[in-house]
């Protein structure tokens, strides 16, 4: 799988053994991991800015699964969550599901199981930073515009006519194309379609 | 004359009361003179060792006894007119006797003396303990019983923690073997990651063992035999167990364990059920506590001749309400469970000539301990330093 490659999988399992079979398996397939025994060892280490994805264990002493998540959750960290889950677990993994995990699998498991998972995971993780890189440089487009293009932007957005909108700002329709086609450059798009999903892409921020 | 006559009347009219007294006696009653030959033999003692009084009267009282009892008779009655050292008079003894049958059976002695003049004869007062002692053991096999039981019942309650232990190894290899088969698979050759696989592999499938060893152990049926026991060994025994338990609460068990701790004499299974009970009761206890992370401490410690085992937990603690009545069959708050593993906890501790009690702990929860008394001379070396 070259297309997430410099990518890192976490591992957070309390089983010694668990963990290193874990670290072992995703050797194979020349996934790198960084496997952690604890929640907390796990939050003084990992790094947000790198392309990830986390397998934890949902049942741990000390700071469980779920605790790991709320925490991640409130930290606003996006890393897609694998929880593993043994017998009996499945009531939790819904919970975990309900929190925003992306999926669980249940111990024991296949290893195509899981590793299509962590594929998954992983390429959620990089749609979700490209989607952020695209929200920002929307962002950084709009904020290029003055205030008299904003207003022009808006409406344009909201599929006003230019005829509507020189009536609206109070300006002739020349002048409103004239901001129009400075917004649509400013913004690096070439169609109202783009205009708007960008727009769209930028409130996510 | 009547100045000679009425005393023998009176004597006669006693020795009639005596007879009467010693043929209603339900106990065996055996006299014996200084030499110690039988001389009576009531109708108690006819019935209680099978012979006729005609049979034993002029016979030595030997015959009557057990060893070690026959062969040192004569030396310590020897003894008792030469110093007057008694080893049996004024005291009631459990010994052992023999019937006519040639059967040994355990008895309750009493001796008494009687001087009148220049000999003296000694009474004994036996009493058959054949029934209180089957009824002794009848009443611990039921509760040996009960608590094998019990060890059944608390690893019922733990199956689900049992499975979880299991199936932690059982996991670990099935990814150690799909990670090895994918490493075969590729054309990298990498012995070093295949030979971590196999070792780990080997050594997952005996810890799998062990948990099943563990479990098999401790539920065994075995011969209740109170020997001596190192109370920090045999509680680290069944930690493996009791982290079963906690873990899967996620909760941690903290032990810490005084050194050179005096031995007891104790069964070692039945000690490790009432542990595990107890620190079962904590998991319970904290399940939805806040200060779950406080953990369980298992602390041992030497008190007054005795070694204590407390287990404190930081629960929702025991209902005031409740108080003592917790140690009471049938008492439970939990959903689950027959409420039993207290009760059983405290017959096996008071059968250790133990007690089991529970206080509240200072930081919030409650500690409950098992106090057992210390092996007796190592008590008296105690005393010494």
């Amino acid at each position: 799988m070259k297309s997430v490659d410099a990518t890192l999988v976490y591992v957070v399992d309390d089983d010694d053994a668990v963990r290193d079979s874990l670290r072992l398996l995703l050797r194979s397939v020349d996934l790198p991991s960084r496997t952690f025994a604890s929640a907390d060892e796990f939050l003084a280490n990992y790094d947000a800015d790198v392309p990830s994805c986390l397998i934890a264990d949902i049942r741990m002493p000390g700071m469980s699964g779920l605790e790991l998540q709320e925490e991640l959750n409130r930290r606003k960290v996006e890393m897609p969550l694998i929880f593993i889950t043994g017998h009996g677990d499945v009531p939790m993994a819904v919970k975990a599901m309900q929190a925003g995990a992306m999926d669980f699998i249940q111990k024991p498991f296949r290893d195509q199981d899981l590793l299509d998972r962590v594929y998954r995971a992983l390429q959620q993780d990089s749609d979700k930073r490209e989607a952020r890189k695209e929200a920002r440089r929307a962002q950084h487009g709009l904020d290029q515009l003055t205030p008299r293009e904003t207003e022009v932007m808006e409406r344009v957005v909201r599929g006003q006519a230019n005829k509507v909108i020189a009536q609206d700002l109070g300006v002739s329709q020349r002048t409103v194309e004239l901001h129009r086609a400075r917004v649509m450059h400013k913004m690096g798009v070439r169609s109202l379609a783009d205009l708007v999903r960008l727009v769209g892409t930028a409130k996510q921020l | 004359m009547t100045d000679k006559k009425r005393p023998d009347a009176e004597e006669r009219s006693a020795a009639a009361e005596l007879e009467a007294l010693l043929t209603a006696a339900v106990d065996a009653i055996v006299t014996i003179d200084e030499r110690g030959v039988i001389t009576s033999f009531n109708a108690a003692a006819e019935k209680m060792f099978g012979y006729a009084s005609a049979d034993v009267i002029g016979v030595p009282v030997t015959r009557l006894m057990g060893e070690p009892y026959r062969s040192r008779h004569q030396q310590y009655l020897e003894r008792y007119l030469e110093t007057g050292e008694a080893h049996i008079i004024g005291l009631g003894r459990e010994v052992e006797a023999v019937r006519k049958s040639g059967e040994v059976f355990p008895i309750s002695l009493s001796v008494g003396e009687a001087a009148s003049g220049s000999h003296r004869r000694f009474v004994g007062i036996i009493r058959d303990l054949t029934t209180d002692r089957a009824a002794e053991k009848e009443r611990r096999s039921l509760e040996e019983r009960l608590a094998h039981v019990g060890r059944f019942s608390l690893m019922g309650e733990m199956a689900a923690g049992i499975a979880h232990e299991i199936n932690q190894p059982l996991s670990a290899i099935t990814t150690y073997a799909q990670a090895a088969a994918r490493l075969i698979a590729t054309d990298r050759h990498d012995k070093e990651a295949l030979a971590e696989a196999c070792a780990a592999i080997a050594k997952q499938a005996q810890r799998a063992s062990q948990v099943i060893e563990n479990l098999r152990n401790f539920i065994r049926k075995h011969d209740v035999e109170h020997r001596r026991i190192d109370m920090n060994r045999t509680i680290k025994d069944v930690l493996p167990l009791i982290d079963v338990d906690a873990r899967t609460a996620g909760i941690a068990i903290d032990a810490d364990f005084a050194a050179d701790l005096p031995q007891v004499e104790a069964d070692p299974v039945q000690i490790q059920q009432v542990v595990l009970n107890l620190t079962r009761n904590a998991v319970d206890a904290m399940r939805g506590s806040q200060a779950k992370e406080r953990g369980i401490q298992i602390t041992t410690s030497r008190r007054d001749g005795h070694v204590e085992v407390a287990v404190a937990d930081a629960g929702t603690g025991v209902s005031p309400r409740l108080g003592d009545a917790v140690f009471d069959p049938f008492v439970t708050t939990k959903k689950e469970g027959l409420g039993v593993g207290l009760a059983i906890s405290r017959t096996i501790v008071q059968a250790h000539d133990g007690t089991l009690s529970f206080r509240e702990n200072p930081l919030g929860g409650t500690i409950f301990s098992m106090s057992l008394p210390v092996v007796a001379e190592q008590q008296e070396a105690d005393g010494e330093n």
